[in-house]
């Protein structure tokens, strides 16, 4: 279970999508196995299938028992039919631990980053061949592999206290923690390398230089693998560390020697050995699974649906959606290319001007882009499906900027704002994502999507707003009123924060849970119709455009108001007004 | 006689004051009152009011019986020209089925719930007015037409004359079943005799 790591949730108990990751199907019901063993916290929930993630929320304990496993680390996929009272289930063999996936993002991310060429992949591989320093054995003295729990010569077991025998000091991890960054930090800051005395060789102990992989007597591995992620990580802290500098200040760096000391102290120390030591006492503490039972996790389908769900676990691998991951700030990336190129004295002169025109040339060409998606998703349908997300996207980005400038027409902006939040559903709940759950999904997506909308309404939407308003905003993925009906009846299963109410006369509404009860509305509408004009009444239609509200819900609550005796009607050919109820104190 | 606890009520204006003399109360000019109230809480309100309005109407006007089909008699009760509202048939029915239940009015039998009596005052009241204006006037032991009751010199200044004679009638059937008196068949309505025995007799 050490695999799965806790995945972010919206407020409606849904998984919180990185950008381009698309749900493909939805089981409910799923059990979770470590290994062979059923994971006693993870007994049902919901599995969510993207194009990146297997992502599983537990149905009692979403909060805190909400995880997800990333499809890059499953090797291979086994099916089970199920028998008898046993479950279909799912196998994920997942990847040994050497290819342990903090090293396997932390390359990703390098070689995405575009700072990346300090390592060649051969020297990755080599250094993931093994993963715990070499031990001693204490009868033989037979030098054995990390890995092996068993001497090679005698058969005797790996002795627990190896790990503090003096002989390998360099071998404790916990050791490695301390010894590694100050070593690296003064090595760097004083610029040289000869006068540190390096790393100890865990089995011939001698002292090697500390960007020394193999130790240069014996040949064994001086470093594991988690070491290098930590070099590896600083490194990458330390680009990034680079790139936030003014572009005077960078300097190119492309090996982990010639390293600047100011932005080393200003990112590398702080930040990374934290970081480091979490993810070291994660990787040695507690009790280790058998490593067969480490890789693999099995899905048990209670409610069936295993066989598609595999089919699409396949194409999902398959596809490698994770290999086309966005570039995280690709702004920036193209920054520091610009500035790369800048120093090395290529000539780029559209982004090479500095100052006031280089910003304005720079939200001319962002501006143009722009452009060019809006008339390439408006050309066609299919073209603006496949933009959506972008289309989406840009909204996003026009609305946070006018929340931003203050000067601009505030009614207008407001109003366009209102256009933008109708927009925008990136990606829809569909029957083909969701499957079995697909209304329950629905529901859940609605109440993200509509809440702030029926709050701005005051609290109560007629259903058939609702529609409108929630089908314009998934754009092609339109439901059927029919879906939108059995999600709504879903909310209170949900324990959602939104409820479908029935007036008298059949109008369906959609209102929030407890803010605006009927005592509420009924005594604002009582307080208006008292403050009138004398002599005048309220209509629906008045009603509706005072506190912009649908005429039909006027309707309603006013009924409402009248059923409470609060206000009395007054029919006429001009139409049904209402008034302040005066028989009820009228004496005569 | 009215609290303005509203805007509303000080819209009603001033209560309208009929030629007759009779004057309206203000609520008379609010447009919900010719309206059959849905909420039954309010209903109740209204008809109450309508109720006590048709009999001070009624006992204003020394009138006993509403009909429905009859549009001239309570025109200007049941028809507020000053706020162009009017009472549809079927509610005055149901303020008329109100009444009837409290006893305050009683459908014609014959009239299929379009004609009523109004009880601005019941037949015991009546029975009481009558015997003791007989026994005042010194009737008793004779035998008086119905005629003379409703209509005669006698009973010029009395509240009763021109009495509805179905109201008459019911009056009577009071005090005889009370033993006070006793009724002969006359020719027709007006002939109908009565006759008053001591009382205590």
């Amino acid at each position: 279970m050490d695999r799965w790591d806790p995945i972010e949730l919206t407020s409606t108990f849904r998984p919180v999508l990185e950008p381009q990751e698309a749900i493909q199907t939805t089981q409910d019901q799923v059990g979770l196995y470590d290994g062979r063993v059923k994971a006693e916290d993870y007994p049902n929930g919901t599995v969510y299938l993207t194009n990146y993630r297997i992502l599983y929320i537990d149905a009692k304990d979403p909060v805190r028992k909400s995880i997800g496993l990333p499809l890059r680390l499953i090797s291979g996929i086994q099916h089970y039919g199920g028998f008898m009272s046993s479950s279909p289930k799912i196998t994920l063999d997942l990847y040994p631990r050497s290819t342990n996936s903090d090293l396997q993002s932390s390359t990703d991310f390098i070689s995405s980053h575009g700072g990346g060429g300090e390592l060649d992949p051969s020297a990755m591989a080599a250094l993931t061949l093994r993963t715990e320093p070499s031990w001693v054995c204490t009868v033989c003295y037979n030098s054995n592999q990390g890995g092996l729990a068993k001497c090679t010569v005698c058969g005797v077991r790996k002795p627990q206290t190896s790990l503090e025998t003096p002989t390998t000091p360099a071998a404790d991890p916990f050791h490695y923690v301390e010894s590694i960054p100050t070593n690296t930090t003064i090595n760097e800051t004083s610029g040289t390398t000869n006068e540190q005395p390096g790393i100890a060789c865990p089995a011939c102990t001698f002292h090697n230089d500390p960007f020394m992989i193999h130790c240069e007597i014996c040949g064994t591995q001086l470093q594991d693998q988690d070491s290098m992620v930590f070099m590896l990580h600083r490194q990458q802290q330390h680009q990034r560390s680079i790139s936030q500098l003014p572009s005077a200040l960078s300097q190119p760096s492309t090996s982990l020697s010639t390293t600047s000391a100011a932005s080393d102290t200003t990112a590398g120390k702080l930040s990374a050995p934290g970081k480091f030591m979490a993810g070291m006492s994660n990787f040695y503490g507690g009790s280790k699974p058998t490593p067969e039972d480490a890789n693999s996790v099995k899905l048990s389908f209670r409610a069936g649906g295993s066989g598609s769900f595999q089919t699409l676990l396949k194409s999902a691998m398959g596809n490698k959606a994770w290999k086309n991951k966005p570039k995280p700030r690709p702004m920036e990336t193209v920054r520091n290319q610009s500035s790369s190129t800048t120093e090395s004295g290529s000539s780029s002169p559209s982004i090479q001007v500095g100052g006031i025109s280089g910003i304005m040339r720079t939200v001319e060409s962002n501006k143009k882009v722009a452009d060019e998606t809006l008339s390439e998703a408006f050309r066609d349908l299919q073209g603006l499906m496949d933009k959506a997300a972008e289309m989406v996207a840009l909204a996003e980005a026009i609305s946070n900027r006018l929340s931003k400038s203050s000067n601009v027409n505030n009614e207008e902006t407001a109003t366009f704002k209102t256009y933008l939040l109708s927009m925008g559903i990136a990606a829809p709940v569909t029957k083909d994502t969701a499957g079995a759950v697909f209304h329950k999904e629905l529901a859940r997506e609605l109440v993200e999507f509509i809440l702030p909308i029926v709050e701005r309404e005051g609290g109560t939407m007629s259903l058939m707003d609702i529609y409108c308003v929630f089908n314009r905003a998934r754009g092609v993925e339109l439901i059927s009123p029919k879906d939108l009906y059995t999600a709504c009846e879903l909310f209170e299963v949900l324990n959602l924060p939104l409820r479908l109410r029935k007036f008298d006369s059949g109008l369906l509404v959609i209102q929030t849970l407890a803010r605006y009860s009927d005592d509420e509305v009924s005594t604002a509408i009582t307080t208006r119709i008292q403050n009138l004009p004398p002599g005048s009444g309220l209509t629906a239609v008045e009603l509706a455009s005072a506190i912009q509200i649908s005429v039909a819900l006027a309707q309603e609550q006013l009924l409402m108001t009248e059923a409470r005796g609060l206000i009395c009607r007054d029919e006429s050919v001009e139409g049904l007004r209402f008034f302040d109820n005066l028989f009820t104190h009228w004496e005569i | 006689m009215s609290q303005a606890t509203s805007n509303a009520a000080q819209g009603l204006g001033q209560a309208t004051t009929l030629a007759s003399g009779f004057q309206f109360p203000s609520i008379h000019n609010f447009p919900p009152f010719y309206t059959l109230q849905p909420t039954a809480s309010t209903w109740k309100n209204q008809s109450d009011l309508w109720s006590t309005i048709i009999m001070r109407y009624y006992r204003h006007h020394r009138l006993y019986q509403l009909d429905l089909d009859d549009s001239t008699t309570n025109d200007q009760l049941f028809n507020n020209q000053r706020i162009n509202r009017k009472l549809k048939p079927e509610t005055i029915q149901a303020i008329v089925e109100e009444m009837v239940k409290k006893g305050d009015a009683e459908w014609d039998a014959t009239s299929r719930k379009r004609r009523a009596i109004i009880y601005w005052r019941r037949p015991e009241d009546w029975a009481a007015m009558i015997s003791s204006w007989v026994f005042e006037s010194g009737f008793n032991n004779s035998i008086l037409t119905y005629y003379e009751i409703a209509h005669g010199e006698n009973s010029e200044d009395q509240e009763f004359y021109n009495i509805h004679p179905t109201v008459l009638q019911k009056t009577m059937d009071v005090l005889v079943k009370r033993g006070v008196a006793a009724t002969f068949q006359g020719a027709n309505f007006e002939e109908m005799g009565v006759k008053f025995f001591n009382a205590g007799a």
